[in-house]
């Protein structure tokens, strides 16, 4: 029996030793293995980042151009003058301009007001006031996603143009502050069923009608996603091209900055000179700014606001 | 008082904390006048009602309305050129539908049936590259590297260049004789490498489809959302049980984002079937987009604003509702895949 | 919160941006002057129109004190969008409208527009004979006009005023010519013998062969002429000239299959379309990478300021030339309404009709003509007047010279309903015919058949 107990401890040792050097191996194996998968991961990031940037990159390089040399097949312009750069950025700065940046400001501070109030109005009293109907509301309410757009704008533009506001800024506001967005009304009321009763609970021992409660204590909860919707709407306003294409293309003193650079691109405007290909990337660029600033400033609450849309059933 | 707050047992959506839906009833007062119950009850409803009343209204006005009048329109021939109104709307009956499906059909080279073939393709296609390409690069990003964060941005910026610009841009970039991206591929391989993106019709569809790929930054960012809320445990629990990245990927990861991935089909489906005024600028600018760019929606807007028929741009419209109808209809019925997660 | 103070900041920054861009607005509401005739004259904003009206309303509210003419634009859609948005709107509709002959036939063959023919005979100072007879007979929608005296059916009514007589010429860039030296391929003059489609085809070839002399560059980007062949001017004349009897045939079908026609499509696809520096755009004209471009005179005008003068003009090739107008109508809505100032009473028409003459008078004329957008109506003003040294008196102004009468009339045999489609139909065919793949003769007999009988299966018109 000492035999046996013997060999077997004299055999286990050398196991232990192997076993310690094979797992170091691992590990250096696992480094370099680790190691090599970052170093692909970064060329690959830096890849793709050459792809995702090359747009903006194109944005940029046309607009500093001079006009002349647009059309030439280089990729850097050949020489780089002040006086064009100025002349380019210039074209949004023009008297015009301002009237259409007007408008577009007016439009997306109306539609971001009507966006977060009605909408936030409205997913309360489906989330937390019991009346009847409630579900088939909300039904009707979601529905309306699936209508395609085209099929409510040729008879409204006919209505419009009748009424005689295809002269004016109402066609692109107004039907927010009396709709709201439905897949805004559905995110708002997702969160709100979020917020636990208990809170409002004790509001109603004190008395408070539904106003009250709204005011005082959801709103201030809910400000995360209203934030979302502040910024996704004024984005979406900001660089809206079919809306007004629809409804105000008729007018110039309704256009906005998008349809006006549309309009100014076809030569459909009452000054005589289009714009050349550096004057409108440079107009390009400007409109960028607002959707840069937003989100880099916004970046968590667009990113929450993003997880609630996904939780759809 | 409030008595509006009641519980409820219909919970349809999930709810990230579970909380309940409605505060339990207060201490119920003594109720000794049946008028006043009544009353109560009427004010509960009607409090829902007022505070919904602005969409309610808006829904009638700038939904319903526009509906019935475009299917009145569709019905009717349009005279666009009538001394008085009255006279606009002539010979009640379904010609424009039986036009849309029988003379229309063929005509060329502005037909119905191209024009649903072409727009079909695209969405098939645009859907498939889009989500596919996203996904994958959001499984990509789905990574603990440091400066993600910056990746991110920099892979999200694409999408904030406005769209009248963007599509500008690419009508340049894309030019076949001096856009950079000829530019870049005749100085990698040769004079003869330039590819005709925008000039021959052939090659129309995959250009538009291929500028698209830097839009894929905005869907891979709710990708992402959605993949950070997949529990870690099931990944530990893979992983203790020996699985690879594909493993992991094509069983846990795809499965709890599906209800992502159903949203995203359905509101792509939407989406791509209206696609019209991004690619205005580029019709206009090549002759061979013309014709091959001639989707759906353009041609109703095109009916609508250059032709001036009105009644049968209505129609048109119409039959593409119901086509999305049947479509999204389709997408419900198999959507048996959808796993809607533990709380359910 | 501290992102909703920032959100804060930044709606309040966007919203005390609003006084800083609170500045005129594009467009300008001119107002009704009491005391005074008010007439509202409606016309295009692009091309000038605008402008010279603006010019002509001035000049004659300085002869007639009690009248204020107020001049509204197009917005910017076209006839089409205008007479849509206020045909039927009876207080915002215009007195006068200014159409083009090739929008108007719809809406005044329903009887938007009235029949000037009584008041253009009621007078000796606009009696016919003044003006170029094919300028008159576009302005009825079936192309062909007969005075009231022999002839009262709305058929052969003048529906609009014309006033400027367009017939197609040539806008070259001066700088390109002289870049690349194409002023050495010119021929002496302009005479028929020189200056025909034969040898125009050569001057083409010639130009293309210079660009491309220049470099890989250039050939790439800049090319020789925007041919524009699917305007009917410019087709009437070029198969006219070249012996086809049209694109119709005896039986107004369209017939651009027909074994002439074909021959002429492919030898211009042959000798011009295929190489693919000729043929370039309007919009490649205004950035100047293309040297010519086939234009009529309001667009000249156009051309002559975006591009700060540096074009000149060049008669077209082919002896008889097609030439267009355009015109002003006085609405039927507005015609009989009347109104007050100084205690006269005067119908819309009478003042309608006094503007309008004053703007085909010799006076009126001469302003217009000043003003570069257009060549007179007026016989008497053909080659002299003001319109010869307007924009810049050195300026090839005789390449607009009103020639030989070409009566533009594919349209006119077809319904006004049905023109917008044959309009599209050719549009399409000869877009299609210019493309360097599908002009190939062999590729134009299918589809030009296949466009051309939908069309006429369509269209079963007369």
């Amino acid at each position: 029996m000492a035999e046996i107990f013997e060999t077997t401890v004299a055999t286990s040792l050398p196991q232990v030793d192997e076993n310690v050097l094979l797992n170091e191996k691992l590990k250096r194996k696992g480094k370099r293995r680790k190691l090599r998968k970052k170093i692909t991961s970064y060329v690959f990031l830096t890849l793709f980042s050459v792809v995702f940037l090359f747009p903006i990159y194109c944005l940029l390089i046309r607009s500093i151009t001079p006009a002349e040399d647009a059309l030439k097949p280089i990729l850097w312009p050949e020489r780089i003058s002040g006086s064009e750069i100025a002349n380019a950025y210039g074209a949004f700065f023009d008297p015009y301009s301002l009237w259409y940046l007007r408008n577009t400001l007016f439009i997306c501070v109306m539609k971001v007001l009507g966006t977060c109030l009605i909408s936030s109005m409205t997913a309360y009293a489906l989330a937390k006031i019991d009346f009847g109907g409630r579900n088939v509301v909300f039904t009707i309410i979601i529905s309306t996603v699936l209508l395609p757009s085209m099929v409510t704008a040729i008879p409204l533009f006919i209505i419009y143009d009748s009424i005689g506001w295809t002269d004016s800024l109402y066609p692109l506001w107004l039907p927010i502050w009396f709709g709201g967005g439905a897949m805004n009304i559905f995110l708002v009321r997702q969160f709100i069923r979020g917020i636990p009763n208990s809170l409002s609970e004790a509001a109603v021992l004190d008395g408070a009608g539904h106003f009250r409660i709204y005011c005082t204590i959801i709103l201030p909860l809910i400000k995360p996603i209203l934030i979302y919707l502040a910024v996704t709407t004024f984005n979406g306003a900001w660089n809206d091209f079919e809306g007004p294409m629809n409804f105000v293309a008729n007018s110039q003193n309704s256009w906005t900055l998008s349809l006006a650079l549309y309009m100014r691109v076809q030569g459909n405007t009452s000054e005589a000179t289009p714009l050349d290909v550096n004057q409108q990337m440079a107009i390009g660029v400007i409109m960028m700014l607002p959707g840069i600033i937003t989100f880099a400033a916004f970046q968590k609450q667009l990113m929450e606001g993003v997880v609630m849309t996904g939780l759809k059933g | 008082m409030l008595d509006n707050y009641q519980q409820t047992e219909n919970v349809e959506f999930s709810t990230p904390t579970g909380a309940g839906d409605f505060v339990a009833l207060p201490p119920s007062l003594p109720d000794k006048n049946k008028s006043a119950k009544r009353w109560r009850k009427f004010k509960k409803h009607a409090t829902g009602y007022i505070w919904c009343a602005p969409v309610i209204l808006g829904m009638i006005i700038f939904t319903l309305i526009p509906m019935v009048l475009s299917l009145w329109y569709s019905m009717h021939d349009y005279d666009y050129t009538a001394f008085d109104r009255a006279d606009q709307l002539t010979n009640f009956g379904f010609q424009n539908y039986i036009k849309i499906f029988t003379e229309d059909f063929m005509a060329i080279p502005y037909g119905t049936g191209k024009s649903l073939l072409l727009t079909f393709r695209y969405a098939v296609f645009s859907l498939a590259f889009s989500m596919i390409g996203s996904y994958s690069l959001a499984l990509f990003m789905n990574q603990k590297v440091k400066g993600m964060g910056a990746y991110r941005v920099i892979y999200y910026l694409p999408c904030l260049i406005p769209s009248v610009a963007g599509t500008l841009l690419w009508a340049d970039i894309t030019n076949a004789d001096y856009g950079y991206l000829n530019t870049i591929l005749r100085a990698l391989f040769g004079e003869d490498a330039g590819l005709a993106f925008y000039s021959k019709p052939e090659s129309v569809l995959p250009t538009l489809i291929l500028t698209g790929v830097t839009s894929l930054g905005g869907s891979m960012v709710m990708w992402l959302a959605q993949m950070k809320n997949v529990p870690e445990e099931l990944y530990e629990v893979a992983d203790l049980d020996g699985a690879n990245y594909l493993y992991k990927t094509f069983k846990i990861t795809i499965p709890m984002t599906t209800p992502m991935i159903f949203y995203q089909l359905l509101m792509g489906i939407i989406g791509a079937l209206q696609i019209y005024s991004g690619i205005y600028p580029l019709r206009m600018k090549y002759s061979a987009a013309h014709e091959e760019l001639y989707f759906y929606c353009v041609k109703i807007y095109d009916t609508f604003h250059q032709s001036h028929e009105y009644a049968y741009a209505c129609a048109l419209s119409w039959v593409l509702f119901v086509i999305i109808g049947l479509l999204t209809l389709v997408v419900f019925r198999t959507s048996k895949w959808v796993f809607y997660g533990e709380e359910q | 919160m501290k992102k909703m103070k920032l959100l804060l900041a930044l709606s309040a920054c966007a919203v005390l941006a609003f006084p800083a861009t609170a500045c005129t607005p594009p467009v300008n509401e001119n107002e009704f002057e009491e005391g005074k005739y008010n007439i509202t004259v409606a016309c295009q904003s692009e091309e000038g129109e605008e402008a010279v009206m603006e010019k002509l309303a001035s000049s004659y509210e300085a002869k007639n004190p009690d009248v204020n003419v107020i001049v509204k634009n197009f917005g910017s859609s076209d006839l089409d969008g205008y007479m849509q948005n206020y045909a039927w709107n009876e207080d915002k509709l215009a007195n006068i409208v200014w159409v083009p002959d090739d929008k108007f036939a719809p809406w005044a063959a329903k009887g938007h527009f009235l029949d000037l023919r009584p008041m253009y005979e009621a007078s000796k100072e606009t009696s016919y004979e003044l003006y170029y007879e094919s300028m008159l007979h576009a302005a009825s929608y079936t192309g062909e006009y007969k005075p009231y005296s022999v002839d009262k059916s709305e058929k052969h009514a003048l529906y609009y005023a014309p006033r400027d007589y367009n017939k197609i010429g040539i806008c070259y860039n001066t700088e390109l010519f002289e870049n690349f030296g194409i002023y050495d391929l010119l021929p002496e003059d302009f005479s028929h013998e020189n200056w025909n489609m034969d040898t125009f085809i050569t001057f083409l070839q010639g130009v293309s062969g210079k660009i491309k002399e220049a470099g890989a560059a250039y050939s790439a980007s800049y090319d020789a002429i925007n041919f524009f062949l699917q305007w009917e001017p410019v087709y009437t004349s070029v198969f006219k000239e070249m012996g086809s009897s049209g694109i119709l045939d005896a039986n107004y079908d369209l017939n651009l299959k027909s074994p002439e026609n074909r021959k002429i499509l492919s030898k211009l696809y042959d000798e011009l379309f295929s190489d693919k520096t000729m043929i370039g755009t309007e919009d490649g004209f205004k950035q100047g990478y293309t040297a010519m471009t086939v234009c009529v005179r309001p667009v000249a005008y156009t051309f002559y300021s975006v591009m700060k003068g540096k074009v000149d003009f060049l008669p077209f090739p082919t002896e008889a030339v097609g030439a267009g107008c355009s015109g002003y109508a006085i609405t039927t809505k507005t015609a009989n309404k009347t109104q007050e100032a100084n205690g006269v009473e005067k119908t819309n028409k009478e003042l309608c009709w006094d503007f309008i003459k004053y703007i085909i008078s010799e006076e009126g004329q001469e302003v217009a003509g000043e003003f570069g957008t257009s060549v007179p109506i007026l016989k008497s003003l053909k080659d002299n007047g003001s319109w010869t040294k307007a924009m810049d008196p050195n300026l090839n102004h005789s390449a607009w010279l009103a020639g030989e009468e070409l009566r533009l009339t594919t349209y006119n045999v077809f319904e006004p309903d049905a023109r917008p489609s044959l309009r599209s139909c050719v549009d399409a065919i000869i877009n299609k015919q210019q493309s360097v793949d599908e002009g190939t003769y062999a590729k134009m007999t299918g589809w030009l058949d296949t466009y051309t009988t939908n069309f006429n299966r369509v269209n079963d018109l007369l």
